[in-house]
């Protein structure tokens, strides 16, 4: 990271202030952008990132403040004065036309003309071909935009911005869509825009990403700047801190607990648990694991390798094919979720919204279900409905779930403070074991940093937890050992001490890499690793 | 129609409240249930309120009396105990069919087979009645409701067992199963329990000491009413105070939840449907008992039907359903009483039921956009 050059500011904020009404979104803020930089936005939901990016693009027009591009005062009065001013922007949300081509979708509206009137087709792929190859993608301008991956949908997003010679790029949260290779490689790709000479402002709350690519950080919260930062010796619970306003705690378990569960007897068993879908294809294939009480297995892994099939053959909620599930010696392989949960297993599923809660029931009612009995809240075969108010008011409390009171439907919650409601209800059985997946998926750092603190507690009353995350950074924290997803099959478990993000970033990825970097190189959130897979990976593929 | 209820499942119990910040303390907890019970009742009163405005401008353009057809339409239910005792008597088989429909749609199976459940409750009711002339009153009276309660249970477990076992939509087996049901007992009136004696397909007249005690004071009301009323807040109960009725809501809100929480899904949709069914097997009992003194071929004028919008615009409240199934009885005998003192049609009353649930549509759908906007703020 060499291109700290501090020149003259490409794109000066100062003062900018805008509100909806009543709500104030942003309250006088400031932002230097200096050209040729990659320069990361952070902020927690809601802190007024996505308002600050509209006013640049000249969706909104900010009520007082002053923009200054390339040191000139302007007044963005929409997409195409953003356009005119070099400011290109890739949203969260893609806008393309999945049934037109690359090139198409790259000349939208603006295709290149014959004699004025007719759409100049061949021009207009011959241009398309050059960017993609200008920018390295090895995209094809003929291939319709509903075939690709993802990822390349993004780059077609970036190269249509980049094609009108946009010089100010803003990406916003662009990888809450990718898997963790395609965020490896789109890092690559802002890391070459830099070297072309682009400004890049990258809005994201991904901490890992920020140290990754990013020169400078500029931190927002509630709608004022609380600073800006070089990255280079910038931990990332610095950034964190700064995000949330006061220090955060991030965890990490390797120092603690190496060795420590040597000899304990298992408390889940999974012995070749296989499960298929409709059309017999195997989604789980011949697992094996064993979890001791107080032990935090986490499971990595690129998203649809197997992760969701195991968390539900686990907790019973589908059917397996082959093998045996063993919980504290007794086979449950073919008890109910209900059965399952009496016998001291909760789950945190990985959505929700899907079969976390019910969200048009009130907060007590989620909080209460399934823990009606077991807290004492039926009262001559009727739920009393203040010892029911009184037990959901503990938990909010206990659990500080925002925003809520026992009777406000659990939909109308912030999702980090639905995912309280998730864990308060699931921990409030004092399970044996957890299956936790995803915990942290869509949820702000506070949140997230609550959560994790639980899972922790919780292992420390001696739970078992088998913890599914395709944050790689989340497993590394919370583990004691460290399991990897391959196309429903569990291809390595290793102690964390051992685990590397290069090693685990291979064996996802199915490289048979020999585990370089060694153990204890790299530190809880990873810095550096993520170019050399992402590089491999590549040229792999 | 039937997707109105995933949308409607405010009870007084979850009542939306906007999240303000009054603190963990807010207001009493007597103002705080006042408000609930306003919060959920104030928008079906003001739909009715509009429809009853809307439809006295029809009148006014169809009528030269119009306050006269107004008063028999409404105030004439209520201007002689008889009329008042046809009124009850109109919404009991209503009330009780449409408290089977909350158990069954808050469950999230749309039961929609209430009018075939009437009438094979109905049928075993009489031919238990007829078969055994001997026994006292009570007992009598007793086994024939728990003829109809087994007889309409069985027909709603048919689309349950085929729901839960081969994932069969229970839509269009219950509403198949009406036609079933009513051509069914159809051939057993004009069969086997025909009255040889009688003009028309109807059964002999039951025992008398099956017939249901009338209400003191009113003679053409019966316990029959008492029974169903009794059942309000039977229903309430097991819908919102017990464990199996919150996992019976949970099943209904959100089935993937509900398995996840260990509710068994299959077990509770057997046991709504079953419940329902059986229901409307009582309104069938009760009309046969209290009303008719013996089956009469199609004698029901759509009552599971009817009981279907009562439902939905109770928004699947037992509470409420107390208060539309007597609405919509007042307005099926109002009706008859407009169009035989004034020149008004009893189509009238097909007008503004039309135009009720159009408004309570339009209400509902409000309501839902503005959750969204609430969690998007959120």
């Amino acid at each position: 990271m060499d291109s700290t050059t501090t020149g003259a500011p490409v794109l000066r904020l100062r003062g900018i202030r805008k509100t909806f009404g009543p709500k104030v979104a942003i309250d006088a803020m400031d932002l230097e952008v200096t050209a040729g930089e990659v320069h990361a936005l952070c902020g927690e939901n809601g802190a007024g990132k996505s308002t600050l990016m509209n006013i640049l693009v000249g969706i909104h027009q900010p009520d007082s403040g002053e923009i200054t591009v390339r040191g000139r005062p302007e007044r963005i009065d929409g997409p195409a004065g953003a356009s005119r001013l070099g400011i290109g922007m890739v949203h969260q949300h893609f806008t393309l036309v999945p049934s037109m081509t690359v090139a198409e979708n790259i000349y939208l509206g603006r295709q290149p003309r014959r004699w004025g009137l007719l759409a100049d087709r061949r021009a207009m792929r011959r241009a398309a071909g050059e960017l993609l190859e200008r920018y390295g993608f090895p995209l094809d301008p003929d291939q319709k935009v509903g075939e690709l991956a993802v990822g390349q949908r993004q780059r077609v997003e970036i190269v249509k911005a980049l094609a009108f010679d946009a010089e100010i790029l803003i990406l916003d949260e662009p990888t809450a869509v990718l898997t963790p290779a395609e965020v490896d490689e789109l890092m690559d790709v802002i890391a070459g825009l830099r070297e072309r000479g682009r400004t890049v402002l990258f809005i994201t709350h991904k901490l890992r990403e920020v140290k990754a690519v990013a020169d400078r950080v500029t931190v927002i919260r509630h709608g004022l700047s609380v600073g800006t930062r070089d990255t280079e010796g910038l931990a990332e619970s610095e950034i964190a801190g700064l995000m949330v306003g006061r220090s955060v705690f991030m965890a990490d378990r390797r120092q603690t607990t190496a060795g420590a569960f040597d000899g304990a007897p298992a408390l889940l068993e999974l012995d070749a648990v296989s499960c298929e879908n409709a059309e017999g294809r195997r989604t789980l294939d011949e697992v094996a694991l064993t979890i001791r009480p107080g032990e935090i297995l986490g499971i990595a892994g690129i998203e649809g390798n197997g992760q969701t099939e195991l968390a539900e053959a686990v907790t019973g909620l589908r059917r397996v094919t082959g093998g045996r599930v063993l919980l504290d010696g007794r086979d449950l392989t073919s008890a109910t979720p209900r059965e399952r949960r009496e016998a001291g297993t909760a789950f945190i599923p990985e959505d929700r919204l899907d079969r976390g809660l019910s969200p048009e029931m009130s907060v007590a009612e989620n909080l209460g279900a399934s823990n009606y009995r077991r807290a004492g809240l039926v009262r001559r075969g009727m739920v009393s409905q203040s010892a029911l108010r009184a037990y959901a008011s503990g938990r909010i409390t206990e659990f500080d779930i925002r925003g809520a009171q026992p009777d406000t439907p659990v939909g109308t919650l912030s999702g980090g403070n639905m995912q309280k409601v998730v864990v308060a209800r699931e921990l409030a059985r004092e399970p044996a074991l957890l299956v936790v997946a995803q915990p942290t998926r869509g949820v702000d750092i506070g949140a997230s940093e609550f959560v994790h603190r639980q899972i922790l507690a919780a292992a420390g009353r001696g739970t078992a937890v088998l913890l599914i995350s395709s944050e790689l950074s989340e497993v590394l924290a919370l583990s004691d050992r460290i399991g990897v997803m391959l196309q429903g099959r569990l291809v390595e478990v290793i102690d964390t001490a051992e685990a590397t993000e290069t090693r685990l970033g291979l064996a996802m990825s199915g490289a048979t890499g020999d585990g370089t970097g060694g153990p204890g190189t790299d530190d809880a959130g990873g810095t550096t690793s993520h170019a050399g897979t992402g590089t491999e990976r590549k040229a792999a593929s | 129609m039937t997707t109105t209820p995933t949308t409607s499942t405010t009870g007084p119990g979850l009542a939306p409240k906007p999240p303000g910040p009054q603190g963990p303390a807010g207001p009493t907890e007597s103002a705080r249930r006042i408000r609930e019970i306003w919060v959920s009742v104030r928008k079906p009163l003001f739909s009715v309120a509009l429809t009853l405005v809307l439809g006295f401008g029809i009148v006014l353009l169809v009528s030269d009396q119009p306050l006269h057809a107004y008063e028999q339409l409404f105030v004439a239910n209520f201007s002689t105990p008889a009329n008042f005792g046809n009124l009850l008597m109109r919404s009991a088989p209503l009330l009780l069919i449409a408290l089977g429909i909350v158990f069954s749609f808050r469950a999230g199976v749309f039961n929609v087979g209430g009018e075939g459940q009437l009438y094979v409750g109905a049928v075993a009711a009489a031919a238990t009645g007829l078969a055994l002339p001997g026994l006292p009153g009570p007992l009598l009276i007793t086994a024939c409701v728990a003829a109809g309660v087994v007889a309409g249970a069985l027909l709603a477990w048919i689309p349950a067992i085929l729901k839960v076992t081969w994932g069969v939509d229970e839509v269009v087996i219950t509403l198949m199963l009406n036609f079933i049901a009513i051509l069914f007992t159809s051939y057993l009136v004009a069969n086997p329990l025909r009255d040889p004696e009688a003009y028309g397909a109807t059964s002999r007249m039951l025992p008398e000491q099956s017939w249901l005690p009338a209400i003191p004071g009113l003679p053409t009301g019966n316990i029959g009413f008492v029974i169903a009323l009794l059942l309000v807040p039977a229903a309430w109960l097991l819908l919102f105070r017990t464990v199996w009725g919150a996992d019976l809501r949970a099943a209904g809100t959100n089935l993937r939840f509900a398995e996840t929480v260990g509710v068994r899904g299959r077990r509770e949709i057997i046991l709504s449907m079953l419940l329902s069914g059986a229901l409307a097997g009582v309104a069938g009992a009760v009309y046969v008992l209290g009303t008719g003194h013996r089956f009469e071929q199609n004698f029901s004028p759509e009552f599971g039907l009817i009981a279907l919008t009562v439902a939905l615009l109770a928004r699947l409240h037992p509470v409420g359903v107390l208060l539309t199934s007597l609405f919509y009885a007042a307005m099926l005998n109002g009706a008859a009483y407009m169009q035989i003192a004034t020149n008004v049609p009893r189509s009238l009353v097909s007008l503004l039921t039309g135009l009720l649930v159009l408004l309570m549509t339009v209400e509902v759908r409000r309501r839902r956009r503005r959750g969204q906007a609430k969690e998007v703020s959120a």
